[in-house]
């Protein structure tokens, strides 16, 4: 079988990598060290692995978090990765399934563990957590994102309070318009900062539409969100939509 | 507080504790070391009390000792420091001997590298600085000997430090800048360090036993280790000259994790030091599980990727390394860190 490779892709589309950076909205975007994108986003593309990993590096090649958001993409992102192909990204995450999750939970947890060591973080959402223990064999690289207003749990820091309780190693990714979805002055998110700074791990970044899908951060979002981002100085950011 | 106000440099002392106090809960196992570790002081301490040593020398401890990190797993990295020349001294072999006799057990001997469990001269640290005569293990010692040393018995400790300081800070220092020198020679220690290591695993044949431990060691405790020593010597550029050398000296005498600590507060990097800390405190709750220990040891450079251990570890450092570059990088300290640090 020959293995797929995106390192000759990658490479044409360095020259790009600045400028895509610099085009951000945000100078606090734009200087981060570590700010790549969600694979969540290109739909068009979604379970062609090799393809979405050259338009991920087209924007930058620090970071990207392959999204497998409903179950039955999931199989099909980890034998891309069992294949060991060639990548520029320094930071790499998966997004665990979302949508369409089995009733099985330890069977996905299981499959979730098999992803090879270079994935440093596992980003699922808490409305698909149910038995917590069962999630513990993901250790620190399972990472837990605050929910939107449209969920019924993990919006606050109380509701993640449980989570994390069970889950002592468990990390938080901080989903800043989902923050602002819930609490528009984003006095949930400063909370969930405040009291779960030592479990950062990687921000969202991204704006809202009124239907609550990620788009492109707007200008007004960038300044909005400036004093938590840098609370984020030292993790990754992933855009959940393009720059623009 | 002016972060460009040298007044704000100063109390280190407890800095690690005043940080996780006022910061958070996490800490705990690194608060738990620095308790175990003053209990075992206290014990050698004693241990040595009767002892008579020649005025002119101290015994001195090393890595975890003076990092305030004890374990139950940690070496005794100890040497006889001698302030002057440990050549031809009957005495000095005494208390060499004197030394093994209450330091090093079984497996808490130190380094086979022969850096430690000897006497080092305090002349040859501060002579042989750079060129060829300057060894490696010359080098380790005197790098060492500023960033984590201790003494458990004698008196010459503290100047035979402030000697090698004043070796760096004696020549070419300007006023708010940087000391060069010794900037140049901690960046030389920590690169050497890491080459070394790649050294290691070329003469092992690449099946050096102790590559996961080192490695492991190396994007942890020794990675702190540098950064503890790098931030104080970028901070001198609030300083005039005349004010370094105390300066350091005291920094010196603290623990690196202080130095940091005090560093992260300073900066206004509340929340990175909160991660940074909180990364480290599960490092230090790993090297006190004798389990985690052994299944660290037992890894090899083949089956490592395969560890969730090793995975974790790797990701703690990852932790460290982000956190370090967001202060020396995105904080004021970047103003002097881009000018001094890289080039």
């Amino acid at each position: 079988m020959s293995v797929p490779t995106v390192s000759a892709a990658a490479t044409d589309k360095v020259a790009s990598v600045v400028p895509a950076l610099l085009d951000a909205p945000s100078p606090v975007v734009s200087r981060h060290l570590s700010v790549g994108c969600s694979t969540g986003f290109m739909v068009d593309q979604r379970g062609d692995w090799v393809g979405l990993v050259a338009r991920s590096a087209a924007t930058s090649t620090l970071a990207v978090e392959l999204s497998a958001l409903s179950q039955e993409e999931l199989p099909g992102l980890i034998r891309f990765l069992r294949t060991d192909p060639s990548m520029p990204f320094h930071y790499l995450s998966v997004h665990a399934p979302s949508k369409g999750v089995g009733a099985d939970e330890a069977e996905r947890v299981r499959a979730l563990m098999d992803l090879p060591s270079r994935v440093r973080a596992i980003v699922v959402h808490p409305d698909t957590m149910e038995d917590l223990k069962v999630w513990s064999g993901l250790g620190r690289r399972l990472v837990v994102e605050n929910m939107d207003a449209r969920k019924n749990s993990g919006q606050t820091a109380d509701q993640l309070a449980d989570v994390f309780r069970a889950l002592p190693l468990a990390g938080l990714c901080l989903d800043i318009a989902h923050a602002k979805h819930v609490d528009p002055s984003l006095k949930g998110g400063r909370a969930m900062l405040d009291r779960f700074a030592g479990r950062l791990r990687h921000v969202h970044l991204s704006s809202l539409d009124d239907s609550g899908h990620h788009v492109p951060l707007t200008a007004e979002d960038a300044e909005l969100f400036t004093d938590l981002l840098e609370r984020c100085r030292d993790v990754p950011w992933i855009l959940e939509a393009p720059l623009r | 507080m002016d972060t460009r106000s040298p007044a704000a440099l100063s109390n280190q002392a407890g800095a690690l504790e005043r940080f996780l106090k006022s910061n958070g809960p996490q800490g705990q196992h690194l608060l738990d070391a620095r308790t175990h570790t003053a209990q075992r002081q206290a014990v050698v301490h004693a241990q040595f009390a009767e002892e008579a040593l020649p005025s002119d020398t101290s015994v001195v401890l090393f890595g975890s000792w003076a990092r305030q990190e004890l374990t139950e797993g940690s070496d005794d990295d100890w040497a006889v420091l001698v302030d002057g020349t440990a050549e031809d001294r009957t005495d000095v072999v005494g208390v060499v001997e004197l030394a093994r006799r209450h330091l090093g057990d079984g497996d808490r001997k130190p380094g086979s590298q022969g850096i430690f469990g000897e006497a080092i001269s305090g002349d040859e640290l501060v002579a042989k600085v750079g060129l060829d005569e300057d060894t490696n293990t010359n080098l380790t010692r005197r790098a060492l000997l500023l960033l984590e040393s201790v003494e458990v018995a004698g008196s010459v400790h503290a100047r035979c430090r402030r000697r090698v300081l004043e070796r760096y800070l004696n020549y070419g220092v300007k006023d708010f800048r940087p000391p060069r020198f010794l900037l140049n020679d901690i960046v030389r220690y920590w690169r050497t360090v890491g080459v070394d290591f790649e050294g290691k695993h070329r003469d092992t044949g690449g099946d050096d036993p102790k590559w996961v431990e080192r490695n492991a060691k190396l994007r942890t405790a020794r990675k702190v280790l540098f950064a503890g020593g790098l931030v104080p010597i970028l901070q001198c550029h609030l300083l005039a000259k005349p004010d370094m050398p105390d300066y350091l000296d005291q920094q010196l005498s603290r623990p690196p994790t202080d130095r940091l600590a005090a560093a992260f507060e300073h900066y206004g990097a509340i929340d990175e030091g909160v991660r940074f800390f909180g990364a480290y405190d599960r490092w230090m709750e790993l090297m006190r599980d004798q389990q985690a220990r052994a299944e660290l040891a037992a890894l090899r450079f083949e089956n490592r990727e395969a560890s969730s251990l090793f995975a974790e570890i790797r990701q703690i450092g990852e932790a460290l390394d982000q956190a370090l570059i967001a202060l020396l990088f995105d904080t004021p300290l970047s103003q002097v860190a881009r000018k001094y640090a890289v080039l």
